[in-house]
């Protein structure tokens, strides 16, 4: 491809507008994990934002249409398709944007264009399409061991059901813990569920659609959706906060329509079990537990209160805060499909986490995040703090 | 026209735009000043609307027709015509950015009634609540940006961001502030009005330009030089913005209002 073809055509006109909103008041560079980590400014959003505007200005500005494209740096290009494959896309820049650039949808979209080019994306991302068209999911894993090193013995899956699980990729096969705990909680609220066979089960399309790599979301999506479908499914749970983002979000786009179902988060099911009454703690923990917000699930689908509702009826527990909690919260390391790639920063920013929690005195550090999970556990490897670091649902799995 | 005819004749703008200035300030001589200052006023704003449809024509690739529509009704918004958003981040920025905001429209449409006064030989700004107005957003404008100025020397994370653009165009709007106040004391020292309540800052102004000098001549003559500066000045920002990162007063209204929508929404996602 060209390097005078325009820069414009992955981006909707509202991400259009916002390129050109970014006042560079500077706010948001309090907030970026990457830059904390890095110290590089080229990282940062307004940074990229103003060097991609220059892209958009050089192929489609006043200039270009009269006396046509100009060029393009190469090493420029280079460098920004570094920057935002970088980023961990928390959304962090986005929630604290004096203007309110919708972020975390925004680098995506850059991604995806980068991709366009052939110049994304970087390093083991780019294997993701393949490795999920032989396997089903990104991480080169077989399909027959999706489920079973952690589906609990006894679980009754029935073969049509108003309500589904989806376990998720990450929680399958990084946070086994996690995926075994959700499932541990819905046999004990006893409701009739289904799940699909691990073959059929594949990838819900999120590292690919974070990854700027969309030819397969077409496809993905349908099958699943259809899949679920054939079983009658009403509402599909899920816990892993990426995979609900991409349903909520995407599916419908990339499905063409409205689902046929509802989309979930597991914490949801829960709160509302726990107010029927068709689920109880039995147990108590005398511990003081703090709670990381998921970056998709807080700034992505708006879950902020289940997760904290869930842990506040277990008895005995304190519930402390993050600095940063909510809305606002820090990313953890594991977002944008680039902690493998960039797993020193990664690991910083895991580390980081660890710190606060710890400086907090928390017993224990909760997740309801398969990656963040996966992450944090990866970043305490050989770090001098450490901490007990649990999923919710574990937690409550093994409460009940 | 092909490219690289195009790319010729751009070649003699700094030439036309020299030769604009000069026969500008020649007025008094070879009475080319009105005509020239009418041409210029023309090309800014043929400029500014050239390029504010440039802008807005890449909008319109990413597939949304009513751009224009959302942007006038994004304009008039509660949200953004009083800074919801970085009110709640803070109250001193927050409070700038409206005094930014409002000082700006005001000067813009007085500005804007001065030309038209001009060009239909009618009055429309004789009237104290004019000048009062002027005065203020003057006033108000001035401050916002020598706190913006003043934020990009202290606050490390504005500073490390900040572009020579930045400043282009804070000291242009510094120095339309300035030469606009001038302009006014000037005009009012010239014309021996005593200080009034209706037009503080110019009255306080002409008071100073007095003690100076009292020739009419010299002020006439100070007036006029300033009066210009003033005038291209403006033309240059009005024809610059298209081009900038000051585009943001249009497009930030459209984005923080689709924030705000957003954020309303948020919670509906996994909820309908």
């Amino acid at each position: 491809m060209s390097e005078k073809e325009t820069f414009t055509s992955c981006l909707s006109s509202g991400q259009l507008i916002e390129l050109d909103a970014c006042t560079r008041c500077g706010e948001c560079l309090k907030y970026c994990p990457v830059q904390e980590v890095t110290g590089r400014l080229s990282i940062s959003p307004p940074e990229k934002i103003r060097i991609f505007r220059e892209f958009i200005r050089a192929t489609d500005g006043l200039k270009a249409r009269l006396f046509g494209p100009g060029e393009i740096d190469r090493k420029l290009l280079e460098e920004f398709t570094r920057a935002v494959f970088e980023c961990t896309t928390c959304g962090a820049c986005g929630q604290h944007c004096t203007v309110g650039i919708f972020t975390q949808r925004l680098w995506p979209m850059l991604r995806k264009e980068m991709v366009r080019r052939g110049i994304g994306p970087i390093g083991g991302q780019a294997k993701i399409p393949e490795v999920i068209r032989n396997t089903g999911n990104p991480y080169d894993k077989p399909a027959a061991e999706r489920f079973s090193p952690w589906l609990p013995e006894n679980t009754r899956i029935a073969e049509k059901a108003d309500i589904a699980y989806y376990a998720g990729c990450t929680g399958a096969y990084s946070a086994q813990p996690m995926v075994r705990g959700d499932v541990l909680v819905l046999n004990a609220i006893g409701d009739r569920f289904t799940m699909l066979p691990p073959e059929e089960e594949v990838c819900c399309g999120f590292p690919l659609f974070i990854t700027g790599q969309h030819d397969m979301l077409e496809d993905l999506t349908k099958r699943l959706v259809n899949a679920y479908k054939a079983k009658g499914v009403k509402v599909l749970l899920c816990s892993c906060p990426c995979c609900v983002n991409m349903m909520s979000r995407d599916w419908p786009l990339f499905y063409g329509g409205d689902l046929p179902f509802k989309i979930r988060h597991i914490t949801q099911f829960v709160v509302e079990a726990l107010k029927d009454r068709r689920l109880t703690i039995k147990k108590g923990l005398k511990e003081r537990l703090i709670y990381h917000d998921p970056c998709y699930l807080s700034r992505g689908v708006g879950i902020i209160d289940e997760p904290r509702t869930v842990l506040r009826s277990i008895p005995g527990i304190e519930l402390l805060e993050f600095e940063h909690h909510g809305l606002e919260s820090r990313c953890c390391g594991a977002g944008g499909a680039a902690r493998k790639v960039f797993a020193e920063n990664a690991n910083a920013m895991g580390r980081l986490t660890i710190d606060e929690a710890v400086e907090k005195k928390a017993d224990r550090l909760i997740f309801s995040c398969p990656a963040c999970y996966a992450q944090v556990n990866e970043a305490m490897v050989g770090y001098e703090k450490q901490i007990t670091i649990t999923d919710i649902m574990e937690l409550l799995g093994g409460l009940l | 026209m092909s490219g690289r005819r195009m790319n010729r004749i751009s070649r003699l703008f700094p030439y036309i735009t020299v030769f604009f200035i000069i026969a500008l300030f020649s007025g008094d001589f070879v009475r080319l000043g009105s005509l020239t200052f009418q041409i210029i006023a023309i090309l800014s704003l043929t400029i500014f609307v050239t390029g504010f449809w440039s802008r807005v024509s890449v909008w319109a690739k990413g597939g949304s027709s009513d751009i224009l529509r959302k942007a006038l009704a994004s304009v008039f918004s509660i949200e953004c015509l009083f800074a919801y958003r970085l009110f709640s981040k803070s109250m001193i920025r927050g409070l700038i950015l409206v005094l930014t905001i409002w000082s700006f429209s005001v000067l813009t449409i007085g500005s804007i009634c001065l030309s038209l006064e001009y060009l239909l030989r009618t009055d429309l700004t004789s009237s104290g609540f004019f000048s009062l107005s002027m005065d203020i957003a003057g006033s108000a404008l001035l401050l916002s940006i020598l706190f913006y100025l003043g934020r990009r020397l202290i606050v490390e994370r504005a500073r490390q961001i900040a572009v020579m653009e930045d400043m282009v165009l804070l000291f242009t709007f510094l120095l339309i502030v300035i030469t606009g106040f001038a302009n006014e004391g000037l005009r009012l020292a010239y014309m021996g009005v005593a200080p009034e309540t209706m037009r503080p800052a110019g009255a306080l102004l002409a008071g100073a330009i007095t003690s100076f000098s009292h020739n009419p001549a010299v002020i006439l003559r100070v007036r006029d030089v300033v009066w210009k500066i003033h005038a291209l000045l403006s033309f240059f920002l009005l024809a610059y913005i298209p081009f900038s990162k000051q585009f943001h007063m249009f497009a930030a209204q459209i984005v923080t209002k689709e924030a705000g929508r957003r954020k309303r929404e948020l919670r509906s996602i996994l909820h309908e």
